[in-house]
């Protein structure tokens, strides 16, 4: 029980964290609206950009899989079916961590 | 898989707590799902100016907006509604009349900073 606490913790932790970069990143998609492809390549692909959006993918990759876990171990009792929904969400967790580091690859290269 | 197990939701008596606590998690699934939208639009970026178009003007499409328009409401109201547990995870709001309030307020801001959101991306303020 004291890990799923430390979980439930960690995953008010990261939503306090994500807060400022949920923020930025509404603010990022309002700017961008104004820019041509080429002035958003160049803002995007900066080493704070980068760094941002890495700290974004583990901190909402994890907010958002501790969520979805908790929500399954409330409403899903069947054992099969609650393991294949946790293949399926860890696959699509992996799936969209390595489309991030894609596509920061992409733009860097 | 040994915790107790939640109210069965075709069964349970809908109340305005109830409703917003599942609204909270709602928002929250369609948040996460909403994620792969901005992870196309990073990889359309990366792929080049002619996909980037490609993306955007996709996104112009009337079905495609309605599922942005209300991805952006569900990502306010996750936010406000997180807010709001944080404050209920520290004592404060626990009233059941504040708690309703509260519910009804992060409901409210959130259609409010929609359609400012979308009103700024068209450029009308």
């Amino acid at each position: 029980m004291a890990s799923a606490r430390n979980i439930w913790k960690l995953h008010k932790y990261s939503s306090i964290a994500l807060l400022p970069f949920i923020a930025y990143l509404l603010i990022s998609i309002l700017r961008f609206s104004r820019l041509s492809y080429e002035q958003i390549l160049l803002e995007i692909s900066g080493t704070w950009s980068i760094f941002f959006i890495l700290i974004f993918m583990i901190l909402g990759i994890f907010h958002m899989n501790t969520g979805i876990n908790e929500i399954m171990d409330d409403y899903v009792h069947d054992p099969k079916v609650h393991k294949l929904l946790k293949i399926l969400i860890s696959s699509f967790f992996t799936g969209i961590s390595l489309f991030v580091c894609l596509s920061i690859l992409m733009i860097l290269l | 898989m040994n915790s107790p197990l939640s109210p069965h939701l075709q069964i349970y008596r809908w109340q305005t707590t109830s409703l917003l606590s599942i609204l909270h998690r709602i928002s929250g699934v369609v948040s996460s799902l909403g994620s792969m939208i901005i992870i196309i639009y990073l990889l359309s970026i990366g792929l080049g100016e002619d996909t980037f178009k490609l993306v955007i003007s996709i996104s112009d499409n009337v079905f495609i907006r309605t599922v942005l328009i209300g991805l952006s409401f569900c990502i306010f109201f996750y936010i406000l509604s997180s807010i709001r547990h944080l404050l209920w995870d520290y004592g404060y709001g626990l009233d059941l009349n504040v708690a309703k309030i509260t519910g009804w307020t992060a409901l409210s801001v959130a259609v409010i900073l929609t359609i400012c959101f979308w009103l700024i991306l068209y450029g009308v303020i």
